[in-house]
C-alpha cells in the first residue's frame, strides 16, 4: 500500500503516517509506505523496487484521482512484473483531503477508503486483454454526400468499402440541388466527380436498390445481410440510349423532381446517375415488353430477381441522411393541396436546368412565369406543434433561393418570412446580406397564418404578420416556397437491428455530443451527416471524414484489444432464467445449452447483470458480489 | 433399533401431513427406526422422552416462538445424533417469520387481545413469547428439508438417507440441504424453446391476465419466485398454473432469496419502457406490489438481511 | 459522540466525476459520507445496500447519471432506480425510515449539486439518528 503526500495536498489534511500504521493492520497488507510525490520518477521507482524486493502480489495506491495517474502506476506495476489488475488506485485527494477541513475526519475517511480498496484487491484476478480480430471492411449505409465521402475517405486509406443505397443511384439529396450556398457552386458539378470516383475506385463496391436486411455480430465482425432489389436492367450492357424510355407506356410521378413532372416505369433518375444505367420500377411496370423489343443491347431483363448479399465487415457508418418534414402536416399552408405551394427541394428542381421547367421560372400549376415569390422559413421547425428543433440549413438555402431567383428574374419580387436568420458559417452572414441588400430580397420578420389560392386571379395569397412594422401583411404571389424542416430518413427497422440509440426525433444519438460526435453507443458503428442531426454539406463532409477516420482506427490495426473487465458466468450456478439476457443494454449475453454465456466483444462491464442475477451466477470480473460486500464491510468496520 | 422422534415446534400441521403422506415407505423405516415420539401418529408422552438418553434422529418441525419450544428444542437436540430441520419453518422460519417484525411484547399483546388463547389462560396459562426464530437458529442440523410442506421429491430423498444411515451409521455429508442445487428455472416447463428475452409487461395479478398456460409467468407480468427458489419440487405449482411462491427457500442456504428476487424482478420489470415511462411511470407500476415483505419474504423473513437489520435495530444480538 | 456513518455508491462517469470536480474546486462538504466508486449505479444491488445497513451504515446514498439518456451504459440508472424504489418500499413497510436510502442523479458537471446532496443527506441522517445496533 502506497500513500502519497502529494506535497501538502494530501498530507496537509490527512495524517499519512497514521494511515500507513492502520494500513499495515489490514488483511493481506505486508508493506505500507508513504511518499511525498508517488507520481514522480523516484516515487515510481520506489513502488517498482518494493514490488520486486518484497515479491508483492498486489498494490494499492492512495493518492490523487485515478483519472490522472491510474495508467501511470499501472505501467509501473506491469514493469515490475505484476498484473495491472492486481493494482487498485483510490483518490484520497479529490475525494477527501481537498474537500474536508476536519483533519481527524479526513484521516479516518482516508483509512476507510483505502480499506475498501484493500478488500477489493483481495478478490482481484489477472485477466488477459481480449483480442479480437477485425475484418478490414467498412459498410456505409446511404449513398448521399455523407456516404460517398465516408466511402472515399476509407477507400483512400486502403479499406474495402460496401456502399449500400436504397434508391437506384447514389448522390442523395445533393444531386437534386441546383447550386450550393454560399459559393453558388453548381451542386452536380462538384458532386458528380465524387460519384464517378466512387464508381471507379477498386476498393468500393456500390449496391443500389439495396437495403440492409439484418446485422448480427459485433465490432470487428459484423455479419450483414443486404437485400438488393432487381434493377431489371443489366448495368454493364445499358448504353443510356433511352429508347426503352420512349416506348414505355407507363407514367408515374417523378420522385427526383419531387412529383413536379412524370417519369416512365423504366427510367434513369438523372443523367449522371451512378450506376450509369436505367432501372425498372417494378411496382408500376406492366411487363408489356415494349422496352425489350427496342433495347439494342438486350440489357433489359424483366425477370430479374432480388439478390441477397451476405458479408462480414469490421465497422459500419450510418449515413442515411434526411427527408423533408411532410408539408401537409402544416395544413394552414395548403401544401399538397395547392400546386403552387411547394417545398424547398421542389424549388431546387425548378431552378435546375435539368429540372421539370428546364430552369425557367415557371410555376407548376399553369406554367405562369414567376414574378412574385414568397419564401417561408421555419415551416414545421422551431414549432411545438411539429418539430421543436431548428433545421439549421433553411435560412441559408432560402437566402440562396431568393438570390438565384432575383438573378434570373431581375424585375421580380422576392419576400422571405422569417423568425430569425441563422447564418453562422463562413461567409454565411455576408451571403444573406448580399441577398437582402444587393439583390433586394425583402425580409419580413413574422409568420404566415394562411395561404390560399385566389380562384379569379390565380394568385397564391399569403396572409402574414410583419412584426417589425407591427401590422398584417398580405402578399399576392405566383409561388410560395416552404422551408420545411429536416427529419431523419432512417427507418426503425435498421435502428433496431443495429441497436443504436436514437433521440425522440429519430436522429442517431452520438455517444457524447461534445467529445464524440461521430460514434454511436454501439462500438464499431459510426454516424455521419444529416442522420445525426440537421446540417449542411460541408459539415456532412467533415463528419463523414471523421467517421471514416474513426472506423479506420480499428480497421487498419487488424485487431482490437479490449479491457477484459467484463462479466462472466459460472455455468454450474446458472439456471437459464434469462433475466440477465433481458436486461443487458448491449445484448451481450446469450444462452448456450440452457445457460447464459457472455459475448466478450459486446460486454462493456457495467455490472447490471451481476446485481440482477437471482442466484449470483453472473459476476462482473474484479467487482464480484463477494468483493463488493467485503468492501462495504471494510469501509464500515475497519475501525 | 434406532430411535426417531418427530418434535413439533410452532407448526401448522402441514409437515405432519406431508411426512405421514410418505405412506408405505414409512413402513420401510420401521425396520430400522422406533418412533419414540410423533403425536400425529403414535400415542406417547413428551415426558417419556426424558428417559431416553440418545435420540438417533430428531425431526424438528416448525419454528420456535415460545420459551417452552425453545427450551424443548435445545434440550432434545442436545441429546440427538442426527438433527433434521423439517420444513421451511424449521429451516428458514417460514410464514410465521413475519413475527420478527414485531417484538415479543407486541406478540403477547396480540395473543391477549385478539386471539382466543386468552379465553383459556386460566386453565392453560399463556405461552411466554420469545423472539421468533427458526430451528436452525438454535442448533446446526445435519439434514435440512425445505418445503412448505416438504414435497414428495425431497421426502423420497429423505427416506433414502434415513435408510442409508440406519444401515451404515454414517451420513454422506454434513448439513445436507435436500432438493436439487439449482433454481426452478433450470427445468421449468414454461421456459420457451427459443430462449428469447423476457419482456415483462408490468405487474399483473393472476386474475388480471388471461393466463397462457405454456408461457413463463414473468413474460405475462405475473410475479414468480422460481428464479431464486431451490428446486425441491417437480414444479407442482408452476405446472398447475400457479406461480411459485418460493416455499423451497433459496438455492443456497445462506442466500437471501427474497432480496435477490426483489433485485431481479425490479431490474427486469418493463425494461423496454424505461425511457418512455421514466421514474414516475415506473414507480406507479411498481406500486402495484403492495406488500413487498409478504411477497418476497413469505417463507424466509427470519433469515433475511431485513430481519437481521430489524433485530439489530431492536438492540438484540443477531441470531446468525 | 455519535457521528453518522454513510456509505455512498457513486458511478465513476457521473456522480464520481462530480465528486472529483468538487475536490478540484476545493468545495467542502460533510465528511460523514464514504464514497465507493462503482462502474455504474446499475452495479449496485439491494444486497449491497442492506449489507451496508447491517454493518453499521446509518444511511446509504447512491449517485448516478441523469435519466433518461446520460448513463454511460445506456440504462443502468433505471435499473438502480427500480431496485432502490422497491427497496425503499420494503424498508418503509418494515418500519425503517426509507429516507435513509437516497438515490440522486448528479452529472459530472454538477459538483455543486453533489456537495448539496451530501450535506443535505448527512443532515438528514443526523436528524434520523443512528440506525441501531452495536455500532450506534
Amino acid at each position: 500500500m502506497f500513500v502519497c503526500h502529494c506535497g501538502v495536498n494530501i498530507a496537509g489534511t490527512v495524517n499519512v503516517k497514521r494511515v500507513v500504521e492502520e494500513a499495515l493492520k489490514m488483511p493481506g497488507v505486508v508493506h505500507a509506505e508513504d511518499y511525498v510525490y508517488l507520481c514522480s520518477q523516484p516515487g515510481q521507482e520506489l513502488i517498482a523496487r518494493v514490488i520486486r524486493e518484497k515479491a508483492l502480489d498486489g498494490v494499492v495506491v492512495a493518492a490523487c484521482s485515478p483519472s490522472l495517474h491510474y495508467e501511470t502506476f499501472a505501467k509501473v506495476v506491469e514493469g515490475a512484473g505484476l498484473s495491472r489488475y492486481r493494482y487498485e488506485m483510490v483518490s484520497i485527494r479529490e475525494l477527501d483531503s481537498w474537500v474536508h477541513i476536519d483533519k481527524e475526519a479526513a484521516t479516518d475517511k482516508a483509512i476507510r477508503i483505502i480499506a475498501a480498496a484493500v478488500a477489493k484487491l483481495a478478490g482481484d484476478r489477472h485477466y488477459d486483454m481480449i483480442k479480437m480480430n477485425v475484418v478490414k471492411k467498412l459498410l456505409v449505409i446511404g449513398g448521399g454526400i455523407a456516404g460517398i465521402t465516408a466511402a472515399l475517405t476509407a477507400a483512400r486509406m486502403g479499406i474495402p468499402v460496401m456502399l449500400v443505397e436504397k434508391s437506384p443511384t447514389i448522390g442523395g439529396k445533393m444531386a437534386m440541388l441546383s447550386e450550393t450556398f454560399p459559393t453558388l457552386d453548381c451542386a452536380q458539378c462538384i458532386l458528380t466527380p465524387l460519384m464517378a470516383e466512387v464508381a471507379r475506385h477498386p476498393l468500393i463496391k456500390i449496391y443500389t436498390l439495396a437495403e440492409v436486411e439484418d446485422v448480427t455480430g459485433s465490432v470487428g465482425n459484423f455479419r450483414v445481410r443486404i437485400r438488393v432489389r432487381p434493377r431489371g436492367v443489366k448495368v454493364e450492357d445499358c448504353r443510356l440510349c433511352g429508347f426503352c424510355e420512349r416506348v414505355c407506356p407507363v407514367q408515374v410521378p417523378n420522385e427526383f423532381n419531387r412529383g413536379l413532372n412524370k417519369r416512365k416505369a423504366i427510367y434513369i433518375p438523372f443523367p449522371q446517375a451512378i450506376p450509369s444505367a436505367y432501372a425498372v420500377d417494378f411496382e408500376h411496370c406492366t411487363k408489356c415488353g415494349l422496352c425489350l423489343k427496342v433495347c439494342p443491347t438486350k440489357a433489359i431483363d424483366l425477370e430479374m430477381r432480388s439478390e441477397v448479399i451476405e458479408d462480414v465487415v469490421g465497422a459500419i457508418v450510418i449515413a442515411t441522411g434526411y427527408d423533408l418534414y411532410p408539408g401537409s402536416k402544416v395544413s394552414e399552408y395548403r401544401y399538397g393541396i395547392q400546386n403552387d405551394v411547394i417545398d424547398s427541394l421542389q424549388f431546387e428542381r425548378i431552378l435546375s436546368v435539368q429540372g421539370p421547367t428546364r430552369g425557367e421560372m415557371r410555376r407548376p400549376s399553369d406554367g405562369r412565369p414567376i414574378k412574385r415569390i414568397v419564401f417561408i422559413q421555419c415551416v414545421g421547425s422551431r414549432d411545438v406543434n411539429h418539430l421543436p428543433y431548428c433545421s439549421k440549413v433553411c435560412c441559408m438555402y432560402t437566402a440562396k433561393h431568393a438570390l438565384l431567383f432575383k438573378e434570373r428574374v431581375p424585375d421580380g419580387e422576392a419576400y422571405v418570412f422569417y423568425i430569425d436568420v441563422r447564418a453562422s458559417g463562413k461567409g454565411f452572414e455576408e451571403f444573406v446580406k448580399r441577398a437582402q441588400e444587393e439583390a433586394g430580397v425583402q425580409y419580413i420578420k413574422g409568420r404566415v397564418s394562411r395561404i390560399y389560392k385566389d380562384r379569379v386571379t390565380g394568385d397564391v395569397v399569403v396572409e402574414g404578420f410583419d412584426l417589425l412594422l407591427n401590422r398584417e401583411i398580405v402578399i399576392k404571389a405566383d409561388l410560395v416556397v416552404l422551408a420545411l424542416g429536416m427529419v431523419p430518413a432512417i427507418d426503425r427497422g435498421l435502428v433496431e437491428k443495429l441497436k443504436i440509440a436514437v433521440d425522440q426525433y429519430m436522429f442517431v444519438s452520438e455517444v457524447h455530443p461534445k467529445l464524440r460526435p461521430v460514434e454511436t453507443a454501439v462500438p464499431g458503428v459510426f454516424v455521419a451527416g444529416a442522420a445525426q442531426g440537421p446540417k449542411d454539406i460541408p459539415e456532412s463532409i467533415a463528419q463523414s471524414m471523421a467517421a471514416a477516420a474513426k472506423a479506420a482506427e480499428l480497421l487498419l490495426r487488424g485487431y482490437i484489444e479490449k479491457e477484459p473487465i467484463i462479466a462472466e458466468v459460472d455455468r454450474d450456478r446458472c439456471n437459464g432464467c434469462r433475466i440477465c439476457i433481458s436486461i443487458c443494454p448491449y445484448d451481450a449475453i446469450e444462452l448456450s445449452e440452457g445457460r447464459a454465456v457472455v459475448n466478450e466483444a459486446k460486454c462493456e462491464g457495467c455490472g447490471a447483470c451481476t446485481a440482477a442475477c437471482p442466484v449470483g451466477a453472473i459476476q462482473l470480473r474484479n467487482y464480484r458480489n463477494e468483493q463488493a460486500l467485503k468492501m462495504i464491510e471494510a469501509v464500515l468496520t475497519v475501525r | 433399533m434406532l430411535k426417531l422422534a418427530v418434535i413439533p415446534g410452532a407448526i401448522c400441521g402441514g409437515c405432519d401431513v406431508a411426512l405421514a403422506s410418505v405412506g408405505e415407505d414409512l413402513l420401510k423405516l420401521l425396520k430400522y427406526y422406533e418412533i419414540v415420539y410423533w403425536p400425529t401418529v403414535i400415542d406417547r408422552r413428551m415426558s417419556e422422552l426424558e428417559d431416553i438418553d440418545i435420540i438417533d434422529v430428531l425431526i424438528y418441525m416448525g419454528g420456535i416462538s415460545t420459551k417452552h419450544e425453545l427450551e424443548n428444542a435445545k434440550k432434545l437436540s442436545a441429546k440427538s445424533r442426527i438433527k433434521v430441520a423439517f420444513g421451511t419453518c424449521s429451516v428458514y422460519g417460514g410464514i410465521p417469520g413475519f413475527n420478527t417484525l414485531y417484538s415479543p411484547l407486541e406478540v403477547e399483546n396480540f395473543i391477549k387481545r385478539q386471539s382466543t388463547m386468552h379465553l383459556q389462560q386460566d386453565r392453560f396459562g399463556l405461552p411466554e413469547v420469545v423472539e421468533y426464530m427458526a430451528y436452525t437458529d438454535v442448533i446446526e442440523p445435519e439434514i435440512l428439508i425445505p418445503g412448505c410442506p416438504p414435497t414428495e421429491k425431497v421426502l423420497d430423498q429423505f427416506v433414502k438417507i434415513l435408510i442409508d444411515y440406519a444401515q451404515s451409521r454414517r451420513l454422506q455429508g454434513r448439513h445436507i440441504l435436500l432438493g436439487d442445487p439449482e433454481s426452478l428455472c433450470r427445468s421449468c416447463p414454461r421456459k420457451p424453446k427459443d430462449m428469447s428475452k423476457i419482456v415483462m409487461p408490468g405487474i399483473k395479478r393472476l386474475y388480471e391476465v388471461k393466463l397462457d398456460e405454456t408461457k413463463c409467468f414473468l413474460e405475462q407480468g405475473v410475479l414468480c419466485m422460481g428464479p431464486a427458489t431451490r428446486a425441491i419440487c417437480n414444479h407442482s405449482c408452476i405446472a398447475n398454473n400457479f406461480p411459485c411462491y418460493g416455499c423451497g427457500g433459496p438455492v443456497e442456504i445462506n442466500s437471501d432469496s427474497g432480496l435477490a428476487m426483489l433485485s431481479a424482478l425490479s431490474s427486469l420489470f418493463m425494461v423496454d419502457k424505461e425511457k418512455s415511462l421514466m421514474e414516475t411511470g415506473l414507480a406507479r407500476e411498481l406500486d402495484k406490489v403492495a406488500d413487498p415483505i409478504g411477497y418476497f419474504f413469505k417463507y424466509t423473513l427470519p433469515k433475511s438481511y431485513l430481519s437481521r437489520i430489524i433485530k439489530m435495530r431492536k438492540g438484540e444480538k443477531s441470531a446468525r | 459522540m455519535w457521528r453518522p456513518r454513510i456509505v455512498a455508491f457513486f458511478c465513476k462517469w457521473c456522480a464520481g466525476a462530480a465528486a472529483e470536480a468538487a475536490g478540484v474546486s476545493r468545495m467542502h462538504y460533510d465528511p460523514s459520507v464514504i464514497p465507493i466508486i462503482v462502474p455504474c449505479t446499475g452495479r449496485v444491488s439491494p444486497e449491497m445496500v442492506m449489507h451496508a445497513f447491517l454493518n453499521g451504515a446509518d444511511g446509504v446514498l447512491i449517485g448516478g447519471c441523469h435519466t433518461p439518456n446520460d448513463c454511460h451504459y445506456i440504462a443502468g440508472n433505471f435499473k438502480a432506480f427500480k431496485r432502490i424504489y422497491m427497496l425503499r418500499k420494503l424498508l418503509q413497510q418494515a418500519g425503517i425510515e426509507p429516507e435513509r436510502l437516497r438515490i440522486e442523479w448528479i452529472s459530472a458537471t454538477e459538483a455543486v449539486k453533489l456537495v448539496r446532496v451530501v450535506n443535505e443527506f448527512s443532515e438528514t441522517i443526523r436528524r434520523l439518528g443512528p440506525l441501531g445496533g452495536k455500532h450506534a
